[in-house]
Parts: C-alpha cells; structure tokens; sequence
C-alpha cells in the first residue's frame, strides 16, 4: 500500500511553474527520499501536501483514496507531520509543553501529569529515550530539540513523518543516532519522507529516492539499485564531476613568502560557541579551508577576525594581519589595510534588503576615498562602479536601482563577492560562498575563489561542504569544540577522516 | 503596633496599587500574546470615565464597574482591528489610541455636563469601600493560576513566544492575540474605574496620569510574568503613597522633601532596574511582530 | 518578472499619497464625530480653517505651532532612520525649554543679542540632547529598550523641570508656576505682519535647517550609518558601522532638535518657562513624523498641516457651543491610525481576490 501518492501535481505561482505532472509514491512503512536541488519543487510540492497552496491539477491518494487536504491542521489530523528545517520550538518553555500544545488532555487545565504518562510510554515504544519532560528547550542539544520535534508529531499520532534536510545541523554523532531512531519508527509501521540533497545519506538509509528537477519527476529509484553519479545527474541534467575542473596554477614562491595573517594562541570567551588557543598562519596564493560541524568555533574565528574590536572584551592571543598587529581593530582599519570580506549569511550580515544595489555595494566601503569625501557620499561614482561590477559578474536583474532583497540567492551572492573585491584586497575571509546558490552560480563563484588565488590572494574559506573545501582548498583546518583537531596538506584530503576527526576523532 | 503598620502602610499600599495592578495583568496577557500594549494608559483613562459616569447616574458601582470594563473592551478592540487586521505599528497605534482616548473624556463630558473633562461627585453611599481590593486579589489569583496551569496560558504564551509553532498546533495565533488585546482591555478598563468610584468620588481631568506607563514598566520589570509584575506594582503603589505621606515633611536640613523627587522616584527605578540589574530583556520573542 | 520594478510608480510617491489620503481620511473621520455633539462637521471644519488663515495674527500662530511640530517630528524623524523608536520628544523639548529659560537668566550679563541667542541655543539644543542620549546611550550600551526608557524619561523630565520651576527658577513675583523672565535681550521679535503673533524669523530658519538636515541625512556618511543600522543592525556591524555610535548619535541630535522648542516657545512666545506649556507637543511629533513617513522634507507640510490643526482647535471653545480644543486629541490619534493603518491599502485588493477566488 502507498501512504502517499502524488498524481499529476502542476501548481503555478503566476507565470511560474513551481510543480509540472509531479507523480511519485511513498510506499507504507518505508524510509523514501525526496532530492533536488535548490528551487527544484521540493518544498512547494510539500506545501501542496500540507495544504498551504491548493494544487492547479492532478490530486493526492492518502492510502490509495482520493485526499482534500486544505491545510496544515488538516494535514495533521489525517496523519501527515513535518520537521521542519528551522524547529518549531519555544526556548523557553519546555519539553513537555513543546510537544503537547494544542493537544494538551485537559479540558482548562494543561493535564500535564496526564500527558508525560503517555509520552513516556510513547517514547518506550519508539526507543526515543527522553526523561528530562520539564526541561526548558533551549537547554537541549540540537540533536535532542530534533527528538522533541520527532515525539511531538508521534504524540499527534502521526502516520507519516516528514523531515526537511534534517541532518543540515546535525554533528555526525547525532546523524547516526537519528537514522537509528528513524529505523525503528519505520519497524513500528511509521512511513518516512526525507527531504535531503545529501546523497550519501539518502543513498545510505532510504529504500527508494526520487529526484525532482525543475518541478517534475525525474524519476524514482531503489537505494539498493543506484548510486551516486547517476542520482547527480538525474538532479542536475547533466554529468556532475564532484571535483573543481578549473585551472590551479601553483603559485610561485609560496613555501618562503611571509604570511599575511598570522594567528597565535587566540581565544574568545563565549557560552555558546567558545575559541580554544587557536594558531595558523596564512600564506599569499593559498587558500586555507577551515572545516567542522556547525557551532564548533568557526563562526566565533571569522567573526573575531573580521571585527577584533567587537570581541575586545573577551579576546586573547596575537592577531599579525598583513605584518601589523590588528588585535584591536574594527572592520573600517582592517579593510584599509587589504581585506575583503564575505560573511557567513549573506541575508542577515551581508545585505541591507531594502536598499538598491548602489547602497549595498557601499556598505563598508562608505568611508573608502574613492566613494566619499569630506564625510559626504559620492554616490554616482559609487554607482558607475556598481553598474561595472553587474557586467563583470553577470548579476541579474542589471539594474543599480532593484533591492538586493528581491535577487536571488546567487545573484545577492555575486554582489557580495563583487563588494569584497573591488578595494583589491589582499586577504580574503569567505564564508559559505555557494549556500544557498544554484548549481550555475557555484561554478562562477568557485572559478572567481580560485581565480584570486591565482592571482596571489591569501584566503582562508569557511564552509560546511567538505566537498567544496575538498576542491579548492590548498591546506584545511579541522575545528572540533573550539580549537584546531587537525591540520590537512591537500594530498591527505580524504573524506572519511576528515570526517572522522570533525566528529571528534582521530586522525 | 502590627495593627497600625497594617492599616497606615499595607492596606494604604494595596489600594493605590489596585489600579496599576489590574492594568498591568492586562498588559501582561496582551503582551505575551505578542502584542505590545502601549495603550494602557487611554484605556484607564476612558475606563476611568465611563465608570464615573454610569455610577454617577445609576448610583450603583458595580455599574461603573462593568461600564468602566465594557469602555477598556471595546477600545482595545478597536486597537486589535487596527494593529491584527490593518497592519498598523503597535506603537504608533498604541500612541494613537492614548491620543484619542485623552480627548474623549473632555469631549463627552462637554456634552452631557457642560464641564471640559470632569464629573459630578459621587456620593459616598455610592461608592466602593473594598471590594475592588478583594476583586484584585482575585484576578491576581486567577492570572497567575491561568498563566501557568491552564490551556489558555500555554496558548498565550506560544501565541508570543513562538507563533509558528502555535499555529502548526492547529490552534490560531491571530485568535490568542484577540483574546490577549480583549483582556487587556477590560483589565485595564477596570483599573481605571477602581481610579475614579474607589479611590476617588469623582472623574477628574487626565486622572490616569501615567499610571498606564507605569503598569507598563511593571509588566516589563516583572519579566512578562503574573507574580513578579504584581510586586512591581506594589512597589510602585509603595512610592505612590510614600509621595502622598511625605509632602510637606522635613526630613532633614530646614526644607520639606520637594515632592518631584519622590514623584520621578518610579521611573528612576524603572530605568535602572531595566538597564543595570535585568541584564537584556528577555521579552516575549514575538513581541511587536507582524505576522 | 523583475523588469516590473522599473515600471513601479516609486516608493516614495506611492507613501506619499498614501499619508494624504490617510491623514485626510482620519481628519474627516474626527470632524464626523462632532456629530455626536450636535455640530456640523462643516462648520467645525470652517471653524478650524478660519481660525488658522483668517488674519495674519492667525497664520502667525499657525506657523508658530508649525514651528513647534517641525522640531517634535524631526525629533522622531531622524532615530527612526537609525531603526529607534523616540517617544520621549515630549520630556526632551521641556527640558530643552527649561535650559533656555536659564540660559536667558544666567546669561543676563550678555550684551548682543546673537550672542544672547547663540547662548540659549546652545544651552536647549544641549540639554534636549543630553535627554535625548540618555535612553540612545541605554539601548547602545545595556540593550534598554528605547520605548520604554523614552517613556519613563518624559516623566523624569516633568518631574525635574517643576522643580527647576518650583525650587531654583521661581519668579518671586508670580503666583504662577513659571520662571523668572528673561532678560530683554534674549526675547526674539515676531514679524509685524503677524500682528501680535510670536513668530519672527526663526520659522525660516527652521525651515532651512530640515532642509539641511535632509540633505546631510541623505547625502553624508553620517547617514548613511544611520540608514545601515536601521536597516540591518548586524549587517552595519559585519562592515564596521557601529551600531550603538549610531543610536547614540541620532537620539542626541533628535533630543538637541526638540530641546531647541525652547528657541520657539520661551526666547519666542512666553520669555519664561511655564509648567505645561507643551500640550503633547512631543507625542503629536510621532504622528508628524508619521504622517511625513519619516522622510525629513515631508516634516515640513505635515508640521504645517498639524500646525492649522492645532491654532484651529484653539477656536472651537468660543466659536462652538459642545466642541473644545480637546477634540484635537481625538482628530490627531484617527490621523495616526489613518496613516499608520497598511492594512487599509490592502483591502481592495484582498476584496477583489475574495470575490474572485
């Protein structure tokens, strides 16, 4: 039996086709995976599901019957749940709240004694072991928010659990524990759909994957049956190599030249995500890729050497950028003295959403001679510059006027680079350059990384695609709880145990 | 000597805190809805008034009473039509409301007492004695029960703190808001009528002064919690009577305190405890938002 | 799809009109209600308009109501840029007036009268602005919230002026809560055309100084960071532009901007302070700043449109039988909710798609 089939779906967003004769099943009690790439009609064809956008055409058998789903609660009372990528989960509340809002037994009252009596014994069936009921949320790990999450769509009696790339945050720890947990569900009869583009997972734990590109089924495939050349070109429409064709011309002298940066001992205070004594050095034409799970110190290094000044209070160690010591400076001096900067989310640090691509390009450079004079802007000149910059860098819509809030992923990517690169730095921090970008826009992005340093740059590149590192870094830190687990030479690149040591382990 | 700190200094305190702290429990349930509630202080004012007008013309309190809840309702309900179904900023709208709400106390009374903003007093037989302390302790009660036991408070507090979740629960956000605004509404709509039929005989011109504002700063030094907010209005209360008991006393030096020193003393410490001993505020995390 | 935003008709115009039709629309509203109290909202309206353009006494007084708007709505005006709520205009522009009337008694040895000015301006346009930094400093160094501490600031600021009043400025020969007059040479001269009214050459100045405001606010890098932070705190931050400098920056401009109502009200009109002088000024200042949808040069018609409202309302106590001056509050607060109601904008269109779907 099929818990869930898709018939003909075609949902159009005005002149847009998100979802075109979208058909797949999910068979009763499986673990089915749902991949595409960014854009692809995933997440629209999971708002059909649900509800929240009625389908144009084509319908929905629930069970083999015809469904009418018309909203989300809808969705939920006929069995249908969600993980969604960012949880729906108050901090400071707690477990047990989180998970029986809107369902709470009593008639006023919440009924909570009579609510953790059946979580326990829901959470004893499914081998979720959970015992901290009153705990506040936040308190939690990442992980085990997950698990709230997971219990809260069992308590409403779930049939069908849908996650929403749910290993994204995840240490490789807690990957395993969760594909542990999702085993077992799928023992009790529960069906799962995981949304994922992390073939190597859905390769590793689904019984069948179908590939969604542009909207419509590319088609549907056993785990067992395929592997992962052919899920990426069924993904992409064409061959994917996963390694970086480009040119990397080895830069000359690179052994002897003096680091531009040069970092020693650097510790920043945080409670939540702590520097431990970290040391490197970073050398002209070389790009040094620092690797991790999430919340290991990453975040905390670039920020703190993107804005000393910020973290005064709770630094120590030496901080050499460019032969001098910038241990205090603010953003302004650093960029002075050579840097370009590509932060870690673009939306939130990088782009100011409702203003034009002239008022976006200034940002940070605003104090820059060439832009402003006598504490008065010269926006024309900053204008033309950004009117070049479009060309150089293909960024649509071409326009100076349009609100960087209404371009896309990519295209808000090309500014930033383009910003970060036209006072001509000689140092470049980029984080997480192709989050969020389609698969077009990677290989410009990477080809203009690589490019740079060519031509002499020294970079130090954040990312959470060991991939991405893979391809273009010359040397890679590890970071695990804060400090530096290991350093990699581009010949000992190798996946697995880097991996290994980014879990905490040892080379 | 007990007996004499209790009827000088405790009941005293408790009755001029009753308005702030019905005020104030109102803010507290509207705002944890994630609704932010400026408009406390028109509310009081105009519930202030009707009070003084229906007990003045029925010579009934408890009239006043409801006459004084059914005005806070129905402005507050006006303030959820424009922030939850217009889209207005709380703030402004909040601003707006207490504008408005400072003109028609003098506009109505112009026309049915040909006075700019003032009542005919009522006589004692038709006022409160202390029911409206035993009706605040009751409410007082209640929102602290409900806040933490009932299904309500749980819904209320998400409807804030996390909508989204809420909503995905089945349970609707913009419903809770509208529960939360209405509360306020008749609370505070209440605090003002304990203003005008129990601490007074009579409505008198602007006669909320700032005690909206100041329920507002317990709300928020209580940390958008029932019991804590409600301290924070005794306090208040406590320097309310403090001002009144020291007018005119010579402390030390040949000069009486100046009574502004006392009468700032509220706001001082609001200032203070926000930005010296709270750490960041922790509001709800929703608050103000638009949906 | 992306093309279209070439065609739009510009942001700026479209909230321009919608603040007209809004402010009119809240405007109409207040004069309906004079129904309630048996009068024509025609003859209120006539009322309001004669009042304020009838004489040149009348526009004078106009205009000095203007003046006072101008600087109460720029006081919001312009932390709004920086993303910052100011509701404390109110408490800012009395201790504002409070400093000039002191600077027009501790000053009384001073001989020319720019200097006298210059003196007092300095001295209000300070003290607003320290008023005014106070909260700025609060939100940037300890996360205060600005609402809030502006609000509790209004009523320190009554509190302290009434006892500068009370205690240390009192006019021993008033039996007025006012201070001791100025010296002569503090007192500006209105314009004879206005005929008696206390407006002279400084509505001009005013006038030019938005002006200016506008053009640094819009042009130099100052605002540039105030535009930033408001815009994205922590996309400032990432880039260099700090984000409590800007907060500190703006809150002491806007409090040195409604400080300088004491050049208006004290060196203009009353050569002293008078306790309650301001009828809310500093509150009807957000709807100012609303109506002009926080862009500097729109402060000015709004000013000028609460500015007929304001002399207007003074003449319905005489000229009507039921409607006082208070019925100002009520037409200011439906003008606000007229213009700070989006929702309304979207009707229409939610309507349209209802009987469509």
């Amino acid at each position: 039996m099929n818990a869930i089939e898709f018939r003909k779906i075609t949902k159009r967003f005005g002149g847009f086709t998100a979802n075109r004769d979208l058909s797949f099943s999910v068979k009763k009690g499986s673990i089915h995976g749902l991949i595409g790439e960014n854009g692809a009609g995933k997440s629209t064809a999971m708002k059909v599901l649900f509800g929240i956008h009625p389908a144009d055409s084509g319908e929905i058998l629930i069970e083999d019957r015809p469904a009418r789903i018309t909203n989300p609660v809808h969705a939920m009372k006929t069995g249908i749940g969600m993980v969604h990528q960012h949880f729906m989960l108050a901090g400071p509340e707690t477990v047990l709240d989180n998970i029986i809002l809107g369902h709470e037994p009593g008639r006023v009252f919440v009924g909570r004694k009579r609510a953790e009596a059946e979580l326990r014994s829901i959470a004893k069936t499914y081998g979720l072991d959970f015992d901290r009921w009153d705990r506040p949320v936040s308190e939690l790990s990442v992980g085990e928010q997950q698990r709230v999450e997971i219990l809260k769509l069992l308590y409403q009696r779930s049939k069908v659990l849908i996650l929403d790339e749910p290993t994204a945050v995840l240490t490789p720890q807690e990957v395993k524990d969760l594909f542990g947990n999702l085993i077992r569900l799928r023992e009790e009869g529960k069906t799962i759909i995981l949304i994922s583009h992390k073939l190597k997972e859905v390769l590793g734990y689904c019984d069948e994957i179908t590939v969604i590109r542009r909207g419509e089924t590319v088609g549907t495939r056993k785990a067992s049956e395929t592997d992962e050349a052919e899920l990426a070109r069924m993904m992409v429409g064409r061959d994917v190599s996963f390694t970086y064709q480009g040119e990397r011309k080895m830069f000359a002298g690179t052994a002897e030249m003096r680091p531009l940066v040069r970092v020693e001992g650097l510790s920043i205070e945080s409670t939540t995500e702590p520097l431990r004594d970290v040391s490197f050095e970073l050398k002209p034409g070389e790009i040094l890729g620092v690797a991790g799970v999430q919340g290991n110190g990453q975040s905390t290094l670039l920020r703190a050497l993107a804005h000393p000044a910020h973290h005064r209070s709770r630094w120590s160690g030496g901080y050499q950028f460019n032969g001098k010591d910038h241990s205090e400076s603010d953003p302004i001096t650093l960029r002075n003295d050579g840097l370009g900067l590509v932060p870690e989310d673009r939306l939130s640090e990088g782009l100011l959403l409702n203003q034009d691509m002239t008022e976006n390009f200034l940002l940070g450079q605003h104090e820059d001679p060439r832009y402003s004079k006598n504490g008065f802007l010269l926006r024309a000149k900053a204008r033309a510059v950004t009117e070049s910059k479009i060309k150089e860098f293909d960024i649509r819509p071409p326009y100076t006027t349009v609100w960087t809030g209404r371009m896309s992923g990519g295209n808000q990517q090309k500014l930033v680079m383009a910003r970060a690169l036209d006072p001509g730095p000689t140092v470049l921090y980029i984080a997480h350059p192709t989050r969020g970008v389609d698969v077009g826009a990677i290989e410009k992005i990477h080809d203009a990384i690589v490019r740079e340093r060519n031509r002499g740059k020294a970079i130090l590149l954040f990312s959470s695609e060991l991939d991405e590192l893979i391809d273009l870094c010359d040397r890679m830190l590890v970071f695990y709880n804060g400090g530096v687990r290991a350093e990699f030479a581009r010949p000992e690149f190798d996946p697995w145990t880097i991996g290994r040591v980014m879990g905490g382990g040892d080379r | 000597m007990l007996e004499a700190v209790f009827s000088n200094w405790i009941l005293p305190t408790l009755r001029v805190s009753t308005p702030l702290i019905f005020a104030a429990l109102g803010g507290m349930w509207c705002e944890r809805s994630g609704v932010v509630q400026i408009g406390l202080e028109g509310i009081m004012l105009v519930g202030a008034f009707f009070a003084a007008v229906v007990t003045h013309s029925t010579q009934n309190p408890w009239w006043g009473l409801g006459a004084g809840m059914v005005a806070g309702l129905v402005l507050s309900l006006g303030y959820g039509l424009t922030v939850l179904k217009l889209k207005a900023n709380q703030i402004v709208a909040g601003t707006a409301f207490n504008l408005f709400a400072m003109g028609v106390p003098p506009f109505l009374s112009m026309i049915w007492y040909d006075s700019t903003g003032s009542t005919p007093v009522i006589p004692s037989e038709a006022l409160f004695r202390s029911a409206p302390l035993f009706l605040m302790v009751a409410s007082v009660v209640l929102s602290a029960v409900f806040y933490h036991r009932s299904k309500f408070g749980l819904r209320v507090r998400f409807a804030g703190e996390h909508p989204k979740a809420l909503e995905s629960a089945g349970i609707s956000v913009q419903g809770k808001r509208w529960q939360g605004i209405a509360l306020s509404g008749m609370l505070a709509g209440l605090g003002g009528a304990t203003l005008s039929i129990y601490l007074a005989s009579s409505f008198s011109r602007n006669m909320s002064s700032g005690r909206g504002f100041i329920a507002l700063a317990a709300v928020i030094l209580g940390k958008w919690l029932p019991i804590p907010t409600v301290v924070a209005c005794l306090l208040f209360g406590f320097t309310e009577l403090l001002q009144i008991r020291l007018q005119g006393v010579v402390l030390w030096g040949e000069r009486p305190v100046p009574v502004q020193w006392i009468q700032i003393l509220p706001y001082l410490i609001t200032i203070v405890v926000l930005a010296f001993a709270m750490g960041r505020t922790r509001a709800p995390k929703a608050l103000g938002g638009v949906e | 799809m992306k093309n279209s935003d070439q065609l739009r008709i510009p942001q700026s115009v479209r909230s321009f009109l919608r603040s007209v039709v809004g402010a009119i629309g809240g405007l109409l509203a207040g004069l309906l209600i004079c129904r309630f109290a048996g009068e024509s909202p025609g003859k209120v309206l006539t009322v309001l308009l004669n009042s304020s353009f009838g004489s040149g006494y009348d526009f004078g007084m106009t205009l000095f109501y203007m003046a006072y708007f101008i600087l109460a709505g720029l006081a919001v005006a312009i932390p709004f840029k920086a993303g910052l709520f100011n509701i404390g205009g109110e408490g800012q522009l009395t201790i504002g007036a409070l400093a000039a009337a002191w600077a027009g008694v501790a000053g009384a040895g001073i001989q020319s009268p720019l200097l006298a000015v210059l003196f007092a301006t300095a001295a209000s346009f300070l003290a607003g602005g320290i008023w005014g930094a106070i909260p700025g400093y609060l939100k940037a160094k300890r996360g205060s919230h600005e609402v809030i501490t502006t609000i509790m600031m209004n009523f320190i600021a009554a509190g302290v002026t009434s006892y500068f009043t009370l205690y240390v400025l009192k006019d021993p020969e008033s039996s007025q809560a006012e201070t001791i007059p100025l010296s002569p040479v503090f007192q500006l001269k209105p314009f004879a055309f206005f005929n008696g009214a206390p407006m002279g050459e400084l509505i001009i100045v005013l006038m030019v100084m938005t002006l200016l405001l506008h053009v640094v606010l819009r042009n130099s890098v100052w605002g540039y960071r105030l535009k930033a932070t408001g815009e994205n705190e922590t996309a400032g931050s990432t880039f260099g532009i700090s984000a409590p400098g800007a907060w500190f920056s703006s809150m002491f401009v806007a409090g040195g901007m409604a400080g300088l109502t004491g050049l208006v009200e004290v060196l203009g009109n009353a050569h002293r302070f008078k306790i309650g002088f301001s009828a809310d000024y500093g509150f009807v200042g957000i709807a100012v700043a609303l109506v002009a949808r926080g862009n500097i040069l729109g402060i000015l018609p709004s000013a000028f449109l609460f500015g007929v409202l304001q002399k207007g309302a003074g003449s319905l106590d005489l000229e009507t039988d039921k409607v006082t001056r208070d019925l100002t509050y009520i037409i200011q607060g439906l003008i606000i909710l007229g213009v700070a109601s989006d929702g309304l904008w979207e009707l229409p269109a939610r309507l349209w798609r209802k009987r469509n779907a």
